[in-house]
Order: structure tokens, then C-alpha cells, then sequence
């Protein structure tokens, strides 16, 4: 099945290109800010209260280090005359009012107009026309200037659509009207297919936290901090539709329901205690107060198309709302149905099940929610490949912190969606060629499918995030790790949950993701700590330097 | 302190045969006597309540080793040196129950918390002996009276039905808040036997001293318990004034 999805997506992204629009108005010049010395700290600390000054720079958040007391982060967009530069941003870690690293990325040589000739509704009828779904109200288009694939800077309104096939981010010259990037902007859990007190999709016992009302348990946890929902959308795949784009709020009447305490349906029962354990897994191991950090709602949608129906389906609806789950922003989640028996995918052949019955898979995506609200990286490139990389890694990380080591079912193990998509499931972390994708960056996807292969890519990333755990030997580099082992996972947790979310600008590259995995393993464990060193060996052995 | 000097203050008689001699005594004789019971008496409690849909187990321990008794009683003599006699105890007696629970976590299956605390309980007993009575006459002003017979008690009993707790997210500890009680009673059949000492300082009063050992073992339950076995009555020892008439 990932061989029919990565076909789709290449069709899509020829459609995409194919609707590019005229030439940038000035040539694009980045700098990625990676500061950690004393004389670069002075310069870029500098130069940030500056840009700050000069209204060039503007908070988006202070968050208060969780980790090392007396350390807050500050998050910084960058601003051309009052438009948010897509994609421009600076992290700056503060140690009790002292700056201690600085990473990010600023645009310069922005030369362009920044009136735009179009407004917001036109940009909407514009992206209406395109994705053929009606955007609601609320969904107004952002002005943005883009630094363009083409080499220069466009003044463009940035919007989202969803539709059965897929979930797009549409960037519309706000000048012509003519669309000059159109990308996939469900960050999911790439082929896999969907998830679901009771008995859970592969029938353990668990306790699901709900509401009782009327003599009816509603799907909606009042125990932890956050509000955490589950909808039961019966199959309605136009509502999952209008809700994601808008035109149609979650009401009390999508709550998935139980009539006893004893929940009947499995996918409900997992995706709406799988959410709360990942909840609980960011709070205790960082001390993080779910995706914004500030408990926004947990919104988890399950039954998106009706499992009978996919004789019917398109091979997109099968490929976004069977086989896959993903994140559709501010807190909501939505879990595909999997394949009725004996229906398999090939290569494999592989079984899948609903997609809310996998842990790592939940942590996948609402880890996406977490990069969301920090380091927002981009969904494309390499800076996707990381997104998609923390997502297992966190993924993972929660698997371990709830369940038994060891090999099949139920057992937290390298494997991404292995509980559902069987056997074997979509990724290995520690050993990426399983399945196909590169554990050495010299093997890298560099194609446009994919977003440019953020999938694929991620595993480059996350096994070096498995070899600083477990240690061993790259395949390709053949170079070893002396990993901090698996009694000290934490550690090596807690300093990428540091990198990606505190430090971890939103376009970063593989590069300026070993640096500030490397400065988070030196603020958390100090310098020349083995955690620094498992670190820094595990980069440069998938050959990032 | 105060207690035993109310003790010997209550102190009860019982009717002293012969003032001077069993033949110069009445045929009534009045107990009334303050004192003591001692015993080894102990309530173990464990049972399970249902909580976050799983059994909580709970377990609570009390003991009564010592309690105040308060005794008065009759004998009639019907011939020689036999008589029939009905005497009635009481005590009540208060204290702290030890309470252990392991609530279960609300969010995973087999995760309890273990909480702890103390608790108020009480005890009372309230018991009617019916003593056949043999009189060993001393000759003197000394009287020694032997019994033994069936009881009849009736147990008032709290017990620990339930217990509180407080806990927040993330739920992974919880505290102790106070224990449920509710009251158990019962009346059940028992046995005893004792022997009675009395000085006389005239025909119609003396002062004498009581010991008795009744014992009943009832079964009592309260709502969410299982059936609790306990031990009621013990070594009854008291002292007090005689009356013969």
C-alpha cells in the first residue's frame, strides 16, 4: 500500500507544480541561526533584541523551561513590514535573564509590496474553487510572505482545505490569485491505517475516563486537565469534512456514547484512553501540559468512512481516512478504519486495523500537535522529515513508558504501527531498511513526493535517535554508537523533547537538528556527558554532521 | 486515672450470705460493682468495595483489650448453700481503628494506591449472666460464692464499611480522608463463671470483690462487609458495696 500511496501523492504533487505561478520578486536569502558560543551568543542576542526593536521580530511565546528551573524559551516570528514570514523564526533560550543558545532561521533581502490586491474572501473562493470543499467563517487566509522554491519572496495568503482525498495548504500570490504552493498539510501518521472500558481494538481491558449525563456515558474525559473528546462520526465522511474545514462544528450529538459503563466499541475505547495516556506521558516525563502547553482540547475523531464502504472508496479516501491517521491542527485528531478482513495491502501482505488500537501511533500524532505549538516545523523537506521524526520518537517513547519490552502485540519495541498494521508494521527506528527508508543520510529520498519525503526521511533522524538509546552500528556508515542504554532512555528522551520543542527552529535541517540536540544534551546533562556524546556519535554515524 | 477511682466509687455489690455467719445472713443479696474488663478481644476487618471499577481492598484492625465495666446483680438463696442469681454488665469502650486501603488507579487496571489513617470506633456490651450459686461459707465475716451459667450478650459494634480518599492528577498517589463507619449489634448466647468475695462490716453491708470470665463469640456484618467473627466479653474483675436482706 505505501507504494500506491507514494504514487498518489506524486500524481498530486505533478497537479501542484503544474499550477505554479509566475517568477519571485526578490532572491531569497536565509540564515540559519545556530548559536551556542560565547562571541556568536553576543552577536545574535544582539541582533534579536534588534530585530525585536524593529518590529522584523515578534513573541509568539515565553514558556517556562520544565526541565531546568530557571531557564524560560522565548519564540520569535519574523515580521516584513507587518507580514509574517513563513517559515522565518528564532528560538532563544534565556538561563535567568542570560541568553544561552539561539537557533532559528531569518530571511533577508525581502524586497516586495506587502499590500495585497486580493482580500481574504477572495483568497477563500480562490481555494474553495481548488480543493471544492466551502471554507466556514472562521477559516480566514493568513498573509504571509513566502520565500519561494523559485529563489525569491511572494506576498501570498496561506489557507488549508480538506478534502476526502487529502488536507491541503494552498499559498495564493495575493497579488495574481494564482495558487504557488500547494502542500499536504494533515501531518499524519504516514500508511497507516485507522485505529478504535472495554476492550480496547486488540482486546485488553482498559478504562476509558468519561461523562455520565442523562443516564448516558459520553466519550469525554473530566479527570485530566485538558478536555479530551472523542466523536464518533459514524461514517459521515462530509461531516469529518465540513468539520475540519469549518463549515461545521463538533456537537454534543458526535461525542461517541455508551449506554453502560462497559464501552462496546474498541476504537473508541483506544483512541479515548490512548489519548490520555499520551497526555499523561508528556506530563510526567516533561512536565508538559498537553499539545500548547497550556491544555488545549484533545479532539479525537474516529469512524471518519464506514469500514464496508471502502469497495466503494477512492484510492485516496482509502489512502487518508482507511489507511492512515493524522493531525488536522488545533487539537484535532483523526483515526482511519483500517481494512475489513481479509482484506490486506501489498507488499506484505499486511492486515490493518483501526488505527486508534496503536499507542505509538497516537503519540505520533498528537505529537504533531506538540510541534504544532513549538517549534512548528515545516511540513516539508527536511524540516518535515524531523516533524515526522519527533512524532515516532515521542511515539515510542510513550510505547516504553507504558508497556513491556519485547517483540509482538502490545509491547513497546522500534516498530511504528506494528500493533495494527501486521505484521511488522509501517517503520523501524532501529532499522530503517526494513521497510525501505534510509539510516544514513547518504541514502536519502530527494524526490517531491511526500513533501520531499518527510516520511522516508524521518528515519534518518530517529534512528539516530534509537542509537543514542541502544548504541550499535549504522549499517551504512558502519560507524558505532556507544548508546546511554536502555535503564537511561529518559535521557536521551528528554534532550530531543528539549531540541525539538525549545530549541528547534521551524525550517531546520537534519544539520541544524544535530546541533541543537547536541546543545540540549549539554543544558540537560552538561558538556562531555555520555548523553552529549551518545548524541553527537549517533549523528554522525546516519551522517549528519 | 479518673476511671478506676469512678470504678471503685460504682462499685457494685452482691448480696453477702450470712452477715456473721451464712445462717445470720438474708436470703437477697445486692451486688453492685465497678471494674474492669480484660481481654484480648480484637476486630480484624477485610473486605472490598467496589472503586474505579475495580475491587478496592480494605482492611481495618481494631483491638478492645481493656474496658471499664459497670455490674449489678441478684442472688436468692433457695436452700443450704445454694442459690440462683442474675447479674447484668455493661461497658462501652473506644478506639482507634487502624484502616489500610489499595484504591485503584483511575486510568489503569492492577495499579492501586495504598492509603493508610486511623479512625474512631467504638464497642458496647451489655450482657445478662444467669448463675447457679454455691455458697462456701467462711463462718465468719468472710463470704466466698462460687457461679456459673449462661449468658446472654448483646454487642454493639462500628465498623469500617468504607473509606475516603483524595487524589489529583496525575491520580498516581492518593491520601487517606477518613473511614466510612457504620454500627453492627447482635445478640448472642455465651457462658460463665465466676466467684464472688464479700466482708461484712454488719448484717446488711459489706464490701466485696467480683470475678467473672464470659465469653461469646458472635458474627456480626455491616453493609459492604463481609461477615466479621469477634469475641465479646473476658476476665471481668470488679469491687463494690453488699447488700443483704
Amino acid at each position: 500500500m505505501r507504494g500506491v500511496r507514494l504514487s498518489v501523492l506524486a500524481a498530486i504533487y505533478a497537479l501542484a507544480v503544474g499550477g505554479r505561478a509566475p517568477a519571485a520578486h526578490a532572491q531569497v536569502r536565509s540564515t540559519a541561526v545556530a548559536a551556542t558560543s560565547a562571541g556568536e551568543l553576543r552577536t545574535w542576542d544582539a541582533s534579536v533584541d534588534r530585530m525585536v526593536r524593529d518590529d522584523q521580530l515578534r513573541q509568539r511565546r515565553v514558556t517556562a523551561d520544565t526541565l531546568i528551573a530557571g531557564r524560560t524559551h522565548e519564540r520569535f516570528d519574523q515580521y516584513y513590514n507587518g507580514v509574517r514570514v513563513y517559515g522565518g523564526d528564532v528560538a532563544r533560550q534565556l538561563d535567568n535573564g542570560l541568553t544561552v543558545s539561539v537557533f532559528g532561521t531569518v530571511y533577508s533581502g525581502i524586497d516586495i509590496d506587502v499590500t495585497p490586491s486580493l482580500s481574504p474572501d477572495d483568497v477563500k473562493e480562490i481555494v474553495e474553487e481548488r480543493s471544492g470543499v466551502t471554507l466556514g467563517a472562521e477559516k480566514i487566509p493568513e498573509l504571509v510572505v513566502l520565500p519561494d522554491d523559485s529563489g525569491g519572496y511572494r506576498l501570498t495568503f496561506r489557507a488549508k482545505a480538506f478534502t476526502e482525498e487529502e488536507g491541503w495548504e494552498y499559498f495564493v500570490d495575493a497579488k495574481s490569485g494564482a495558487i504557488v504552493r500547494e502542500q499536504i498539510a494533515v501531518e499524519r501518521q504516514s500508511g497507516v491505517s485507522a485505529l478504535g472500558r472495554g476492550l480496547g481494538v486488540l482486546g485488553d481491558d482498559k478504562k476509558v475516563s468519561v461523562t455520565s449525563q442523562s443516564a448516558v456515558f459520553l466519550a469525554s474525559d473530566m479527570l485530566r486537565p485538558p478536555a479530551i473528546r472523542t466523536f464518533d462520526m459514524k461514517g459521515n465522511l462530509q461531516h469529518v469534512l465540513d468539520v475540519l474545514n469549518g463549515g461545521a462544528t463538533l456537537t454534543l450529538s458526535d461525542v461517541a456514547t455508551s449506554t453502560s459503563t462497559t464501552w462496546s466499541d474498541p476504537v473508541v475505547v483506544d483512541a479515548h484512553a490512548d489519548a490520555g495516556f499520551v497526555y499523561d506521558f508528556y506530563f510526567k516525563r516533561f512536565g508538559r501540559h498537553g499539545l500548547d502547553d497550556n491544555n488545549i482540547a484533545l479532539l479525537m475523531l474516529v469512524h471518519p468512512v464506514r469500514r464496508q464502504d471502502v469497495f466503494t472508496a477512492s484510492n485516496s479516501e482509502i489512502n487518508l481516512f482507511y489507511l492512515n491517521a493524522f493531525y488536522a491542527g488545533d487539537g484535532v485528531m483523526v483515526f482511519g478504519e483500517g481494512l475489513p478482513p481479509p482484506l490486506v495491502t501489498l507488499p506484505g501482505p499486511q492486515s490493518w486495523n483501526f488505527l486508534a488500537g496503536a499507542l505509538d501511533v497516537l503519540g505520533h500524532e498528537l505529537t504533531h500537535g506538540v510541534t504544532e505549538f513549538t517549534s512548528n516545523l515545516i511540513e516539508r523537506g527536511e524540516s518535515g522529515a524531523l516533524n515526522e521524526a519527533f512524532s515516532d520518537m515521542m511515539g515510542t517513547a510513550a510505547e516504553f513508558f507504558y508497556q513491556p519490552i519485547g517483540d509482538g502485540l502490545l509491547k513497546a519495541d522500534y516498530l511504528i504501527g506494528e500493533d495494527v498494521v501486521t505484521p511488522g508494521g509501517i517503520r523501524s527506528l532501529a532499522n530503517p531498511g526494513m521497510f525501505g527508508d534510509p539510516d544514513h543520510y547518504s541514502k536519502r529520498f530527494i524526490g517531491a513526493a511526500d513533501n520531499g519525503g518527510v516520511h522516508t526521511n524521518s528515519t534518518i533522524a530517529s534512528h539516530a535517535y534509537y542509537l543514542a538509546i541502544e548504541g550499535g552500528t549504522n549499517r551504512t556508515s558502519g560507524l558505532s554508537v556507544q548508546g546511554v542504554g536502555v535503564a537511561n532512555r529518559e535521557q536521551i528522551e528528554k534532550t530531543f523533547y528539549r531540541a525539538f520543542t525549545q530549541l528547534m527552529p521551524s525550517n531546520a535541517t537534519f544539520s541544524v537538528a544535530r546541533t541543537v540536540t547536541i546543545q540540549a544534551a549539554r543544558d540537560l546533562y552538561g558538556a562531555g556527558s555520555a548523553v552529549e556524546r551518545a548524541v553527537t556519535q549517533a549523528w554522525t554515524a546516519v551522517g549528519v554532521n | 486515672m479518673r476511671g478506676p477511682a469512678a470504678m471503685v466509687l460504682l462499685t457494685a455489690l452482691w448480696a453477702p450470705a450470712a452477715a456473721f455467719g451464712q445462717s445470720d445472713t438474708g436470703r437477697f443479696r445486692v451486688s453492685i460493682n465497678g471494674g474492669g474488663q480484660v481481654s484480648g478481644n480484637t476486630v480484624s476487618q477485610s473486605f472490598s468495595v467496589q472503586k474505579n471499577l475495580e475491587a478496592a481492598p480494605i482492611t481495618a484492625d481494631m483491638s478492645a483489650k481493656r474496658a471499664p465495666i459497670f455490674d449489678a446483680g441478684i442472688v436468692v438463696r433457695i436452700g443450704g448453700p445454694l442459690a440462683v442469681g442474675f447479674a447484668v454488665s455493661y461497658l462501652t469502650h473506644d478506639s482507634t481503628a487502624n484502616v489500610t486501603a489499595d484504591i485503584p488507579h483511575p486510568f489503569f487496571f492492577n495499579r492501586p494506591r495504598s492509603i493508610s489513617g486511623g479512625t474512631p470506633v467504638s464497642r458496647t456490651e451489655g450482657a445478662g449472666h444467669i448463675e447457679a450459686v454455691y455458697e462456701l461459707s467462711s463462718g465468719g465475716r468472710l463470704d466466698v460464692l462460687l457461679s456459673g451459667g449462661p449468658s446472654i450478650f448483646n454487642v454493639r459494634q462500628r465498623l469500617v464499611t468504607d473509606v475516603t480518599y483524595s487524589d489529583a492528577f496525575p491520580f498516581d498517589t492518593a491520601a487517606f480522608g477518613a473511614a466510612v463507619t457504620a454500627d453492627a449489634t447482635k445478640t448472642v448466647a455465651g457462658f460463665n463463671v465466676g466467684g464472688d468475695v464479700t466482708w461484712r462490716f454488719s448484717r446488711t453491708i459489706g464490701i466485696g470483690g467480683l470475678i467473672r470470665y464470659a465469653r461469646a463469640h458472635p458474627t456480626v456484618s455491616v453493609a459492604n462487609n463481609s461477615e466479621v467473627k469477634i469475641d465479646v466479653g473476658g476476665l471481668q474483675v470488679g469491687a463494690g458495696l453488699r447488700l443483704l436482706f
